[in-house]
């Protein structure tokens, strides 16, 4: 018994640790003062009304779920034949081009945002802009929507799609008869990631956008102007639970896809 | 055999550094039940996917109903398979997943029902067709990826054992069925298994392979009683094998020298000489009679090490001195007697019984 208490104890304090500092974002979102300090001064929903009159703020979400809904689909569009080619074909150079794909993984976004930022501006001469900030998000969601798509085309019976073959199939019409409908799950995930990548990132954003803010972006320039906060709060705790509804509903799908589509699981 | 429906012809096949396929050659006739028997890893599931155009042979030429198969991809092969897996398209139920390739026949709608139900009623799965795929049991799912194969009429119908992951009664029920539906369809049947018993059971003719070769292309009769070869004759039953010098040959009788076991016999079923070669003297165990007293008709003398009743029959396991490996015999149960373990007997065989091995 003791040891069942340690760990519901440790298991309480790992969600308080980690989830703590986000809910005191709803928390102060809730409180009737311009200031984010305790004592808490009263109950008012006040900032989710003036929220939306704070015109910059609502034109950087704006921009921001546009960037994230081109950057998805994009990077989905491109994740899913390279997802099919690595797990499917057998090529020279696979396990190179392998790791080339995930290097973005590993390299500090602070890097390769200086590096974009170079080559941008002093070889290809492009004026800074939202379609930068895309495509240096397009480079970062890459690694996780192949990720993502790699692992559902595994799962499930490279069998399926020579059958589909042997029953008169010529290959693209396999690959929306069989490979698609079963991978679809994995495409969901892969394009809610792409999309909750792109929303939330910072430092490409900041270094590779031109005039336009993204959401992020424009919350860390009003941080001197504490009568903005507010706003802030109250907008940040809607995308909080947006978020996470998105997260639960695209496990779910992961996870029922993994149950009823996996042959080997019959 | 008239002109046969495929014509395999010195057929290999390299996987990088590995080679699966060395230079098959085989002919397999129109309505014929042919299978191709191994251990795994002996080639036969690469030759039945070269057949079903899932991989190109690396040399070679392979002609079906006399086109060449080269560059021909599965979806264009007069050819659909039954996968050891089955492969049942698991977002689909049972209607869709056996007339998912009907809808490239591009048939009238009224033929495309006609086919599948007629497809359902043959592999007895009537009643079930708007069942999903994961709803299935082994031996229904069995059968559902058979539905879709012959659906399409196929002119080969390829079976990746298609039967090992049934029980054993399961087995040997589809089994018969297979055979009577091969006989009924007149398709012709390539079935892939490791099951020598399966093999057996259904086949016209037999390709036994081992290690990317033919060892021996016959009947299910000539497989049993004239193999090839020591292995042929080791995975096709039991054989019981008495190491020996071959000496002079008469006719297709051998003579040989047992060593301790003295002067025996043999018959050889090819005309390659074994004069002054070592040898096996292969005996089946049911051919072996083994008693008391023998008279004129024995040959050896052994002791019976074990005896084990099966009712019909009674098997023995006789030590014979100067023998390495005891000898196995069956004989069949006809008096209800055994003899006693430690009984000293003889040993005997019909002269055409022995055969050598090299």
């Amino acid at each position: 018994m003791m040891k069942g208490w340690g760990l519901t104890t440790y298991a309480v304090l790992f969600i308080a640790f980690v989830y703590g500092p986000v809910l005191i974002l709803p928390l102060f979102s809730f409180n009737d003062s311009t200031f984010a300090t305790f004592p808490l001064a009263g109950f008012t929903t006040r900032h989710y009304v003036e929220m939306w009159g704070q015109g910059p703020m609502i034109g950087a979400l704006v921009n921001s779920l546009k960037i994230g809904l081109g950057v998805t689909l994009l990077t989905t569009a491109i994740a899913i034949p390279a997802a099919i080619s690595i797990t499917r074909f057998r090529f020279p150079g696979k396990p190179a081009i392998l790791s080339m794909l995930m290097l973005p993984l590993v390299v500090p976004s602070i890097v390769l945002a200086v590096a974009l930022l170079v080559i941008i501006l002093k070889f290809l001469n492009i004026p800074l802009s939202l379609w930068t900030v895309a495509a240096g998000h397009v480079l970062i969601a890459l690694p996780f929507c192949t990720s993502v798509l790699m692992s559902r085309l595994e799962g499930f019976d490279r069998s399926l799609e020579e059958a589909s073959r042997d029953l008169g199939s010529p290959p693209l019409q396999t690959f929306w008869r069989v490979t698609f409908p079963l991978a679809l799950p994995g495409i969901i995930s892969s394009l809610l990631l792409g999309f909750i990548i792109s929303f939330d990132e910072f430092v490409i954003a900041f270094f590779l956008t031109g005039t336009d803010n993204t959401l992020p972006v424009y919350l860390y320039s009003q941080l001197r102007f504490p009568n903005r906060l507010p706003g802030a709060l109250a907008l940040g705790s809607l995308i909080l639970v947006v978020s996470t509804v998105l997260v639960i509903v695209s496990e779910i799908i992961r996870k029922r896809g993994v149950q009823s589509d996996n042959p080997g699981d019959f | 055999m008239s002109e046969p429906l495929i014509h395999i012809e010195a057929v290999t096949k390299s996987f990088g550094s590995f080679t699966a396929l060395h230079g098959i050659d085989i002919d397999i006739g129109r309505g014929e039940f042919f299978s191709l028997l191994g251990a795994s890893g002996c080639g036969k599931t690469t030759l039945l996917r070269i057949l079903a155009g899932i991989e190109e042979p690396t040399t070679g030429q392979l002609l079906i109903d006399g086109q060449d198969m080269r560059g021909v991809p599965p979806e264009k092969r007069p050819t659909n398979m039954v996968f050891q897996s089955y492969a049942i398209f698991p977002h689909l139920n049972v209607e869709e997943n056996i007339g998912y390739g009907l809808r490239n026949l591009k048939l009238s709608r009224a033929e495309t029902r006609e086919r599948i139900g007629s497809a359902v009623e043959l592999v007895k799965l009537g009643g079930m067709e708007k069942r999903n795929a994961h709803a299935l049991s082994g031996g229904q799912r069995q059968r559902v990826a058979l539905a879709r194969a012959l659906v399409m009429r196929p002119k080969v119908l390829l079976l990746d054992e298609p039967l090992s992951a049934l029980d054993k009664k399961l087995r040997e029920e589809m089994q018969l069925e297979l055979r009577a539906m091969q006989r009924s369809l007149g398709i012709t049947f390539v079935f892939v298994t490791h099951d020598q018993e399966e093999a057996m059971t259904l086949s016209d003719r037999i390709a036994m392979m081992s290690d990317g070769r033919i060892l021996q292309l016959d009947t299910p009769k000539g497989l049993y009683e004239r193999p090839a070869n020591r292995e042929v004759a080791e995975f096709i039953g039991t054989m019981n094998l008495i190491p020996a010098k071959a000496g002079a040959a008469k006719g297709n009788q051998v003579s040989l020298d047992a060593g301790a076991l003295g002067k025996l016999e043999g018959r050889v079923a090819t005309d390659v000489s074994t004069s002054g070669r070592e040898v096996f003297l292969a005996l089946r165990p049911e051919r072996i009679s083994v008693g008391a007293d023998l008279g004129a008709n024995a040959r050896l003398k052994g002791k019976i090490a074990e005896a084990v009743y099966l009712g019909d029959r009674i098997t023995y396991v006789v030590a014979v001195n100067g023998l390495a490996q005891p000898l196995r015999v069956v004989n069949a149960n006809e008096t209800g007697e055994i003899l006693r373990i430690g009984a000293e007997v003889e040993i005997g065989w019909p002269d055409d019984s022995g055969l050598v091995l090299s």
